[in-house]
């Protein structure tokens, strides 16, 4: 698969990049893919051989609460050689010139990130049970 | 059978032991160099992303006061640095920070589209510009202690 810089419009992505997507949301929900939060990044590693991160706002409350908005702003995937594979985003505030459309690419990857807070959340739970055991 | 050990390999051994104290000698300040040259990059970038934060903390603060033409100098100043920084460090910087370079410097840039030339921007705008801004003082800031903390290692 060939590099996709960020400008490229949705219509370039093609259904491949989807699947893709969805395979990585299936594997997180499955517990395949573990992944590690850090300000304002997430990001795991696939098999040693793909790097997978996020760029997310914390500061998104009220376009969240307003429109819905998933609050990551840049997802990336990357091969060992840090080359990059797949790269789409997701901007708090698009630019007058490329209006932002909800492609089938962007929802999956807002999957993706429901799925991986959603095993974050379960860290909490796995906490609450260890200290529920003193 | 006799081995005669005369002064002539004496000096020989010493002569190949003084090479090869001065081969593992300069491999050691050569090693010694480069750290040396790494810790000094690593504490320009600190203090340039440093800097950036500033700036966009600024930036942040001039549009909550909607002050728009410190407003215009500051994005553009933060466009500069932000692009010098893409093109000056990337061997710094992890895929995830590389990342959160493209997402600061595209966030100033659609910042900067928002900025009216004259008058006020749509009241709805206000609250993702600064939003917009608070995302790019995080990404720096973090980048800028993650350089630091490499360099105080």
């Amino acid at each position: 698969m060939s590099a996709m810089p960020t400008s490229i419009p949705d219509v370039a992505y093609h259904p491949r990049h989807v699947e893709l997507v969805k395979k990585l949301a299936e594997k997180t929900r499955s517990k395949k893919i573990s992944w590690k939060a850090s300000g304002t990044g997430l990001n795991a590693t696939v098999s040693g051989k793909l790097e997978i991160s996020f760029v997310r706002s914390n500061f998104l409350t009220f376009t969240k609460i307003m429109s819905g908005k998933s609050p990551w702003v840049l997802f990336t995937i990357r091969d060992a050689q840090g080359n990059q594979v797949l790269s789409i985003d997701n901007p708090i505030l698009p630019t007058p010139m490329e209006p932002q459309v909800q492609s089938a690419v962007r929802e999956a990857v807002s999957e993706l990130y429901t799925a991986i807070e959603h095993s974050l959340a379960e860290e909490i739970d796995k906490a609450i049970e260890v200290v529920d055991r003193i | 059978m006799n081995i005669t050990v005369g002064w002539s390999d004496a000096i020989n051994v010493v002569a190949i032991l003084v090479t090869l104290y001065s081969v593992w000698k300069m491999q050691t300040d050569q090693e010694a160099a480069r750290v040396a040259r790494q810790k000094l990059l690593n504490q320009q970038a600190a203090e340039e992303f440093d800097e950036m934060a500033r700036g966009a903390a600024s930036l942040s603060m001039m549009i909550r006061n909607q002050e728009w033409r410190q407003c215009v100098e500051l994005s553009t100043d933060l466009r500069i640095a932000l692009a010098r920084a893409k093109g000056s460090w990337p061997g710094l910087l992890t895929g995830l920070e590389k990342d959160k370079l493209e997402v600061a410097a595209k966030g100033v840039q659609s910042l900067a589209a928002r900025i009216p030339a004259q008058g006020e921007p749509d009241g709805e705008l206000l609250q993702p510009m600064i939003e917009q801004s608070n995302l790019v003082i995080d990404v720096v800031a973090e980048i800028a202690g993650r350089l630091k903390y490499t360099e105080e290692e």
